[in-house]
This record gives structure tokens, sequence and C-alpha cells, in this order.
């Protein structure tokens, strides 16, 4: 499904990939914490290889945002943001439940830290989805289209926390189609294509790209963002 | 009418000597079924082949027999290998093994039902297989099973009488004496069906109780 991609991840930056469905850009994002095990290809963290072995290592140093925001329902919204550094690193609940009040306050729900999934908007479940990331106090953080499954309401709301974590330096890797957000966080994007890289360069290329397909397949979501609006 | 209600007062003393026999079976045996059903379950579904597949002969056997099959296999099998066991404990391993693999099929279907998202949430955090059956999947499975679980109630309520075929003197084996001595069948049966519905619906009045209790805000839909 994928073939022949390489590329380097710094800390501090924002990389943006993009890419029609069934690129392979969720595949990607998934063999680099091998939630999908590749067959072939290496990925490593500050020169570590990241493998089975020591997959469960790993995962605490990178944080997952699920596009359907995948929070555990019998759990309240800080007890999903805390839950990781309790069972995983074995952080004493007090502590946890202050690093987990902290996140829930960076991405603006501290006053819905007793809600259950099911209670809050959809906007509001990815920005716990994004805490929990964040609580495992991550290196980097993959974000698998994390506005796909929302409301065009409630996008602002998810990108707002967003752009905020990028100022922070936060290290990200971003599977999105919001141009706009692409555009104003990214250091770079990447465009994907039928498991391969097509074109990856500063956000300035791709308001003029090189090949015909990018221009194609921008064209086409900025047609879908204007029948929207 | 007032003859057969004072005969059944009578006898109600000696019935209800064998309550207490068959409340003991009926929890022991719920329980053997509950602390083997839990793992058969969570192991067909999560963990390596082999192991699942001996789970699966294990619970399409124990299903696919009569229960009573298994109560005189183990009574009667049992000193066949040597083994000691009384008629009251080779009942409760049949009825226990026979619940136990009931139990894992209830479970099996909420523990699939908790779905592959909030799985891989908690892979995504570092957590092993073992924390996530533990920490993710039980607390909503257990929950999900309860409605599914009260028959399993009514029915351990109910087959804890079968162990009557080999003597044990529970609730049901002394009603039956009773009737053999008196020659009087009818009210000392309605007698006794109406304490098992007792048990059932006093049972299930909790299981109920125990579902609101727990049932998680948002999630579900109740009047």
């Amino acid at each position: 499904m994928l073939r022949g991609i390489s590329f380097k991840l710094d800390s501090g930056e924002v990389k943006v990939i993009i890419g029609p469905s069934g690129s392979g850009k969720s595949t990607l994002l998934r063999c680099i914490n091998l939630l999908t095990l590749p067959d072939k290809g290496r990925v490593f963290l500050d020169g570590i290889q990241i493998r089975n072995e020591n997959k469960y290592i790993s995962r605490q140093e990178i944080g997952f945002v699920f596009q359907h925001f995948n929070l555990f329902a019998h759990l309240t919204a800080l007890e999903n943001v805390i839950i990781g550094p309790k069972t995983v690193k074995g952080t004493k609940a007090s502590k946890a439940r202050k690093i987990g009040e902290k996140y829930l306050e960076k991405v603006g729900l501290i006053n819905k830290k007793d809600a259950y999934p099911a209670e809050l908007s959809g906007g509001q479940q990815q920005r716990v989805g994004i805490a929990r990331a964040l609580a495992m106090e991550p290196k980097l953080i993959l974000l698998d289209e994390p506005t796909s499954a929302l409301d065009p309401e409630l996008i602002g709301e998810v990108l707002v926390v967003l752009r905020n974590l990028a100022k922070d330096g936060l290290t990200m890797l971003v599977v999105s189609h919001e141009m706009e957000f692409a555009q104003a966080v990214a250091q770079e994007i990447i465009f994907m294509e039928k498991g391969k890289i097509i074109e990856q360069g500063p956000p300035e290329q791709f308001s003029n790209p090189k090949y015909e397909r990018t221009k194609q397949f921008l064209s086409k979501i900025n047609e879908l963002r204007e029948d929207q609006a | 009418m007032v003859y057969n209600l004072t005969f059944v007062c009578h006898n109600i003393l000696a019935i209800l000597k064998g309550l207490s026999l068959t409340i003991e079976i009926i929890f022991v045996t719920i329980s053997i079924g509950l602390f083997l059903g839990i793992p058969v379950a969570s192991i067909q579904v999560f963990i390596w082949r082999p192991i699942a597949a001996v789970m699966y002969v294990y619970e399409r056997i124990l299903r696919g027999v009569p229960v009573l099959f298994s109560i005189f296999l183990i009574y009667f099998g049992a000193p066949a290998i040597n083994v000691e066991l009384s008629a009251f404990l080779s009942g409760i391993i049949a009825l226990g093994l026979r619940s136990s693999a009931y139990q894992s099929q209830i479970f099996r279907g909420s523990i699939q039902s908790v779905g592959k998202g909030q799985l891989e949430a908690a892979e995504s955090v570092g957590m092993t297989k073992l924390k996530i059956i533990r920490k993710i999947v039980l607390p909503q499975a257990l929950r999900r099973a309860l409605p599914a679980w009260s028959n399993e109630w009514s029915t351990m309520v109910k087959d804890s009488s079968l162990v009557y075929v080999i003597g044990v003197v529970e609730m049901m084996t002394r009603a039956k004496m009773i009737v053999d001595r008196t020659g009087k069948a009818i009210p000392i049966l309605l007698a006794v069906a109406l304490i098992y519905l007792i048990i059932t619906a006093t049972g299930n009045k909790v299981l109920r109780y125990l579902e609101k209790k727990t049932s998680i805000p948002g999630v579900t839909i109740r009047r």
C-alpha cells in the first residue's frame, strides 16, 4: 500500500499530509506507532527504531488523535485524559489529575471535565481526544484527519487548539484537508497519492504546485469548500 | 383449598430446609460460570488463535450437550478415574461449567460490541492487551452484559434443581420426598414453584437496579 516513502520530522516541526482517500495517509500514520504493522521499512524516533518489541514504550512518546475521536465511553473527559498517565506511566492519582486538568484547560474544556463523551459535541470530543494524547507528554503527536468527522461549524474550535499547539512548538504530523490550516501552521506539506509521495515542500510551494496532479487535487478540495460555504 | 393451604403450611419448613442448599448451589454455580466465562470470552476475542480454538471447543461441547448428561458424566465418571466426588460437588461442577459456557457467549457479545476504535485509542497511549481488557473493555462489556446475564440468573436458579437426579437433597428433592410420602403433589409443587419464582424475580430486580446504577450518562436509552 505504501511505496518508497521516506521523510524526516524535526523536533518542533509541523508537517501536514494531504491526498485523496485511499492514498495511504492514514496507513502511514498508523505505521509510525504500529497500529498497523508495516511489511517492510523502518521508523526511528530519536535514533531508536520503533519495533514490535518496544512498541509499548514508543507509543508512550507518540500521541495519536483519531478521526472518530475514539474516546473511552465509560470514562469522563478528565478520566479519559488521565487514564494513560495513570495506567501506563504509573503516575499517582493526584498528580495525574493535575496533568489532566492542565491539558483540559489547554483545549478549553476544563468546565466539561466531568462530562461523559456521549454528552459532548463532536468538536468537544475531539478536543478531549487531543488532551488525552497530550497528557502522555509525548515527543510528537500524529493526527489522523482530526476534523473530518466534524460538522463545519465545529471544525474551527479544533483548529484553534491545533494552531496554539503548533505555536507552543509541539511536533505534529497531521493528515488534513484543511488547506488554510496547513498553509498557516505547517513547515512542510506532503501530497500523497496511491501510496507514494507526489510532491512535498514548504506551504508557499502549494500555492502554485509543481505537479499537475497536485493542482487538480487542490482545486477539487477548494471546490468542495466553496460548496460548503 | 383451605385444606391444601394448611397442608402446605405443615410441610413448608421441610421444604425450606432445602432452600439454603438450593441458594448455595445457585450462587456457587453462577460464580464458577462468571469467573470462567469472562476469561473464556476474553481469550476467544483477544488471544492467540490456538488457545482461542481450544476455548471454542470447550464452549461448543458444554453448550451442546444436555446438562443432565454432564451431571451424570461427572458423577459416574469421577470414580472411574479414581476421583472421589460427592453428589453435591459433581452437580456443582457440571452446572458451573455449563454456565461458564453460556456466560462466555454473553460476554463475548458484549466485549465485541465495545468496538475497535477504543481498543486502538488504548493501544495508542501504550496500554498492553491485559490492561486494555481490564480498564477499557470489561468495564463497558460487563455493563452491556447485564440484561442478557439476567437470563443466565433465571436459568441457573431453575437448573439448580437438576441435581435432584443424583440425590442432592436440595429444595426440589425435599419437595419430591414429601410428595412421595403424602401422595399429594400439586400443592407442594406449586409452593416450590412460587419459591423459585420469588428467587428469580428478586435477582432480576437487583440486576435491573445494578443496570440503572451503572448506566453511562448519555449512552443508555431508558425511560
